[in-house]
């Protein structure tokens, strides 16, 4: 039981915004006492968004981002001896270097190698900031995925997209702070958890919306329920409610749930106008394919998650291939082919789109799977994993784009400068927000927990 | 080295020169001399002593001993006891409390009807005789060792038999099993008493850990497993934060290290029992001798067959043998029967990703090994027909030894088993050791077998142990007022403030083991007393004198209001609608998931509809699909001990509330129900026994009222939708009740 004493004013706003975003008061006051920090050297940047574009599966960096063609020389033998061996989940230590058949091309001023294969993408060069020494400790998806959302391949701890909401607040009191948005039915490894809060409260998780009808779970009335009879019973609900809180004055629980039945009924309103691509222009739902088969599931998500930033939400993410459909053990050719298809020209509108309105300076876009992929061929024709050494990108909320940081081995097998972890990208990503990695805390069993894991630290030269 | 190395900081020299000094002193950066003072006077590591109950002054409202201690603190500040609660409160909060249910209209009618002193200890003996007493209170013991019935990771595949151990901790509860018992049996059930199936499924809570099914680095899930069942044993039995000295020595605490291996070390030898069968004792040595019997007369049989099927298993399974280090392979090519401890648990975890279809075997093999495998399966499947089985089917997931050498376990470098430092034999953190010469005692109690784990079990248990008798009797007293007497159950380390009443606390622990360690009658002691019939919360308390000594009522100067737990919410509207199935046991239960819910990963639901309207904590424990229902009210995650729930209000428990097609049918049930109970066409009758349903409470005059009106009003509303008046009035009907599901006084108890 809880007086007016007891919870601040800032508590009882949390506890209310519940995840749907406590008013804009609160995330200031949060990112007040959460986020700044005197002792912090490294530069905080002003991102107020995340859009996290997940390659479901691990992509291929040695046919996307990080081209090698020492692969192609030594295409059908086995790494040199002088590449360290390691444990991939199949085996393929030893199995012949599979040839990277894309044709590659520079782009921009920056003149950055991107395949084929993200031509689109390609484009956008000079905003890009290409990780390509990121490293995982995750050999399978489950792990891997686990780690790239929260940090430890064991389950239990929450994820970025939590820890984000934690420290900033939402600055929308109708639309939950942070989405998850799935292109199929399928949910990536590990399912809902790797949207969950793990031991952070429950406030902080990700909603996934639902691909049809309406977003969020339960929004809509009963069948058969009109609109009436619920806004009726909802005021007699209301109406008990205050009677009974009446009688216990100051309780910030039972004004917090009066509060979160008008707040999930705020949403009712909102959320299907927010998800409502019809508004979009044909340009604009042209420029992100989803005039075109392929690329139109994730092109509306795209689209869906530039409009969400609009409305103030926090962290989107997009999972591409849900349910490790990029996991090409056999025919990458047709896999990737497929897959990148699917996201380059959403990607790459995305990247023009928010441009043009003036949101990139103030949301960060990262590209990336849970790892990469392996030069030597498994089955002949595929890739296995790779968490050694592989490619992430990241573009917009302060990034210094044009520039390519770290680097695999001459074979992509390995990082062997400007390593960057997953704890770095996380330390790396909460600073664009201008969160500090170190002193965003949150107490879960006697233990100060850090989104980082007591590890990691900013590469700055991500930022200008 | 006892006391030598116990590096302590107080919280209150702050986060940050703790942090610094720790990071400094692991580093090596200071010299061990130079080390801060050694602190081991953290209250929790003193011995435990009973208290003197401590002299009062409103003494003509004592009721239980405990009550001293509360009002003694109370009186100090000024403050004393609000009033006794009116009997319809108490009766709603022992009956939630004691069971997870509300009280029906019938109890709460024979309890105000009871005028007899003994009315209120008559309840308490029917509550805590109630089979739902262990359903409820067993769930609190399953949120700390992470019950699940899947193993989690990507395949999340199902523990089929892991039903049997939350089956086992129910009915513990409910037979008032004495704690130490409870402790051993499932810490040890297998050494302590092989004869007995309760304790072999007992022994399923050394399997809870999430495990990767296809998990590449063998060796590294082997040590993921006994690192989290080492964590889990410091915080549920402990209550330490053991688990954070996995890498380093706690940054903390004065726990080192090496007492992270060295708990480990208890649990070195165990190998992993999927299926074992279960049979009462005599039954089960007889079982086993004649087993072990024809295990020997077979075994050339089975050698020879098991020599030319590896032979197969080898060539087949060379690709997929590839990942796996010489050190595993050996283990999965030994003959089970030859296999050491550690093989037997390298095997668990890499035979499940090699097996073989059985044509695959034939296309491998010569003729001539091709025909005598034939001949040799032939002689094998008869002396199947004659193999002992157990005259039961019950089999149990469980634990057991197969020598009494166990693997050695190491102290491991950054907590890697690549890196093993020195040899860490069995032994208990120092801190907690009562001087010198508390070593554990470990006495084989078979040849088959270690002991250690029933040497673990017996100091765990020991009345002398300053923590596991404190760290129940706060689990206990949480599981009354919401929130222990020590505020994190799961860490009496120095990072959670200390008790709030140390006397009272240490009188509960002592009284604990006075009573052989029955949690029921602490309970008694408990919801008899008067510190728990207070008045709950109202206005007219709130005092200068209360809004300044203690604002936040940690003293207990009324009875604390609590929100359901989710289980006692979902159970709550299966009740109330008459839904509720009682049946007890068994595998978990798959209630309906919301449309389009979970993808892939949802169930199939429970082909027999009663089978989705059973209690909550026979739903099936799906560590990648937690039930949405109670997720949204925080069911913890299945991965982590959790000692005390978060407790959340957000909008998506009002969506699901409110319009969940689940909800609407229980409140539409209950409206036929209330109908139906009072055999009456008048409306105010039915809307009374509403409330007594619901509230466990008679309706106000003015209730009466406003929910006639509402009736009136929402039938109109449906009428005009279009409904006939019949409809309209069902519509009417269920929507009244609907509200009073949604309303805060349906989800707090006070």
């Amino acid at each position: 039981m809880h007086y007016e004493h007891a919870l601040s004013r800032r508590d009882l706003l949390a506890r209310t915004g519940a995840g749907f975003g406590a008013v804009a008061l609160s995330g200031l006051m949060a990112a007040e006492s959460r986020a700044s920090s005197a002792r912090s050297s490294h530069v905080l940047g002003k991102a107020k968004s995340v859009i996290f574009c997940f390659m479901d599966g691990g992509p291929s960096h040695l046919d996307t981002f990080d081209p090698k063609p020492a692969v192609n020389e030594f295409a059908g033998k086995p790494l040199p001896k002088t590449i360290r061996r390691v444990i991939t989940p199949m085996g393929v230590g030893e199995n012949p270097l599979l040839e990277c058949k894309r044709t590659w091309k520079q782009y921009g001023e920056s003149g950055i190698p991107v395949s084929d294969w993200y031509q689109h993408v390609g484009e956008h060069a000079d905003k890009l900031c290409v990780l390509r020494a990121c490293v995982s400790d995750a050999l399978n998806h489950v792990g891997g995925v686990c780690q790239m959302n929260t940090g430890s391949i064991l389950g239990g701890r929450p994820c970025l997209g939590s820890w984000v909401n934690y420290g900033l607040g939402s600055v929308n009191q109708n639309l939950p702070g942070f989405v998850v948005l799935l292109d199929s039915d399928r949910e990536p490894p590990g399912g809902n958890r790797v949207w969950g809060t793990g031991f952070m409260a429950a406030t902080h998780q990700g909603t996934k919306f639902q691909p049809t009808g309406t977003p969020i779970l339960y929004l809509d009335n009963p069948a058969g329920v009109s609109d009436a009879r619920q806004q009726h019973k909802l005021a007699f609900v209301q109406g008990l409610n205050r009677d009974h809180a009446a009688l216990r004055p100051g309780d910030t629980e039972l004004e917090a749930r009066i509060a979160s039945y008008e707040l999930a009924f705020r949403m009712q309103a909102h959320a299907p106008e927010a998800v409502d691509l019809a508004q979009e222009t044909q340009e604009t739902q042209r420029l992100y394919g989803l005039d075109e088969k392929e690329t139109q599931p994730f092109g509306k998500n795209c689209l869906l998650a530039r409009r969400l930033v609009e409305r103030g939400v926090r962290f989107i993410q997009l999972y591409s291939g849900s349910g490790s459909k990029w996991d090409a053990h056999s025919n990458i050719e047709g896999n990737h082919s497929k897959y990148c298809r699917e996201t380059d020209k959403p990607i790459a509108g995305l990247l023009t789109d928010l441009e043009r309105r003036g949101l990139l300076d103030e949301t960060l876009v990262i590209w990336g799977g849970e790892f990469g992929r392996t030069p030597m061929s498994e089955k002949g024709d595929g890739r296995d994993h790779n968490p050694y050494g592989f490619t992430m990108w990241l573009a917009g909320g302060g990034v210094k784009g044009g520039q390519i940081l770290g680097a695999t081995d001459d074979f992509g097998m390995h990082a062997v400068s400007g390593r960057a972890h997953i704890h770095d990208l996380h330390a790396t990503m909460l600073a664009a927000m201008g969160l500090d990695h170190t002193t965003l805390i949150y107490r879960h069993q006697g233990r100060p927990e850090r989104p980082t894991v007591n590890e990691g630290s900013v590469v700055d030269a991500v930022f200008a | 080295m006892f006391p030598a190395r116990n590096r302590f900081w107080r919280t209150s020299y702050g986060f940050s020169i703790a942090v610094s000094l720790a990071c400094l002193l692991s580093t090596g950066g200071v010299d061990a001399a130079d080390e801060p003072e050694k602190n081991q006077d953290w209250w929790s590591f003193q011995p435990l002593k009973r208290p003197e109950l401590p002299a009062v002054q409103g003494t003509d409202r004592i009721r239980e001993p405990l009550d001293r201690f509360v009002l003694a603190r109370l009186e100090a500040r000024g403050l004393t006891f609000a009033p006794d609660a009116d009997k319809a409160t108490w009766l709603r909060r022992v009956t939630f409390d004691l069971t997870g249910l509300p009280p029906t209209p019938d109890e709460l009618l024979a309890f105000l009807e009871d005028t007899s002193p003994a009315a209120h200890e008559r309840v308490v003996d029917r509550l805590l005789d109630s089979p739902r007493y262990g359903e409820t209170w067993g769930r609190m013991w399953l949120d700390l060792v992470r019950f699940a019935e899947t193993a989690g990771f990507n395949a999340d595949p199902t523990r089929p038999l892991a039903y049997k151990y939350r089956d086992y901790v129910i009915r513990a509860f409910n037979k008032d099993m004495p704690y130490q018992q409870f402790v051993a049996e499932q810490l040890a059930g297998d050494e302590i008493n092989p004869g007995s199936p309760e304790a072999l499924a007992a022994t399923g809570y050394n399997r809870m850990w999430p495990d990767e099914s296809n998990a590449s680095d063998v060796l590294l899930a082997r040590q993921a497993a006994l690192n989290d069942l080492t964590g889990n044993v410091g915080a549920a039995f402990l209550g330490i934060s053991i688990g954070c000295a996995q890498c380093h020595d706690h940054k903390f605490d004065p726990l080192l290290q090496s007492d992270f291996y060295q708990l480990q070390a208890f649990f070195s030898g165990i190998t992993l029992q999927d299926k074992r069968p279960v049979a009462s004792g005599g039954a089960l040595n007889k079982l086993e001798k004649a087993q072990h019997d024809w295990l020997a007369e077979t075994a050339p049989l089975r050698d020879e067959l098991h020599a030319i099927e590896t032979a197969g298993r080898r060539i087949l399974g060379e690709e997929k043998r590839l990942k796996f280090p010489a050190e595993v392979l050996e283990a999965i090519d030994a003959h089970p029967s030859m296999r050491t401890p550690k093989q037997h648990q390298l095997a668990f975890w890499s035979e499940r990703q090699i097996e073989l279809k059985e044509d695959q075997l034939h296309t491998v093999l010569d003729d001539f090994q091709r025909d005598r495998r034939e001949a040799l399966r032939k002689q094998l499947a008869e002396a199947n027909k004659r193999q002992p089985k157990p005259s039961t089917e019950t089999n149990v997931m469980a634990v057991c030894e197969i020598s009494s050498q166990p693997p050695m376990t190491h102290l491991l470098a950054t907590g890697s088993y690549e890196y093993p430092q020195e040899e860490t034999p069995p032994g208990f953190p120092v801190v907690l050791r009562r001087d010198e010469n508390d070593v554990p005692k470990i006495t084989p109690p078979r040849t088959n077998t270690s002991g250690r784990r029933t040497a673990l079990a017996q100091w765990l248990t020991d009345p002398q142990n300053t923590l596991t008798w404190r760290v129940a009797a706060n689990r206990i007293w949480q599981g009354h007022f919401g929130h222990g007497i020590v505020e994190n159950a799961n860490d009496f380390g120095t990072q959670t403030a200390p008790p709030s009443h140390p006397e009272l606390l240490d009188w509960l622990a002592t009284e604990l083991v006075r009573v052989g360690g029955s949690w029921k009658t602490l309970h008694r002691q408990i919801v008899l007393s008067a510190t728990y019939r207070q008045q709950p919360f109202r206005k007219e308390l709130l005092t200068e004198r209360t809004k300044t000594e203690d604002p936040g009522n940690s003293l207990y100067w009324h009875f604390p209001r609590q929100r359901l737990t989710a289980e006692r919410i979902r159970d709550a509207w299966l009740v109330t609608s008459g839904q509720l199935n009682e049946v007890m046991y068994g595998a978990g239960v798959r209630p309906e998931l919301p449309p389009k819910f979970g993808g892939a990963a949802a169930w199939k639901i429970s082909e027999n509809p009663a089978d989705r309207v059973r209690r909550s904590v026979y739903v099936f424990a799906k560590r990648n699909l937690p039930y949405p229902m109670l997720q949204a009210f925080d069911l913890p995650d299945m991965h982590e001990s959790c000692g005390c729930r978060t407790q959340t209000t957000i909008a998506p428990q009002a969506l699901m509330l409110f319009n969940s097609e689940l909800v609407l049918s229980a409140a539409e049930q209950l409206s036929r129900r209330v109908r139906d109970d009072v055999k009456t066409a008048d409306p105010q009758a039915a809307i009374a026994q509403l409330w007594r349903v619901t509230y466990g409470r008679e309706p106000q005059p003015a209730e009466l009222t406003k929910a006639q009106e509402f009736l009136a009003e929402q039938q109109s509303l449906a009428a005009n939708a279009g409904g006939d008046p019949a409809t309209a009035t069902q519509s009417a009907w269920t929507d009244l009740c609907h509200a009073l599901l949604n309303a805060n006084e349906f989800l707090f108890v006070e």
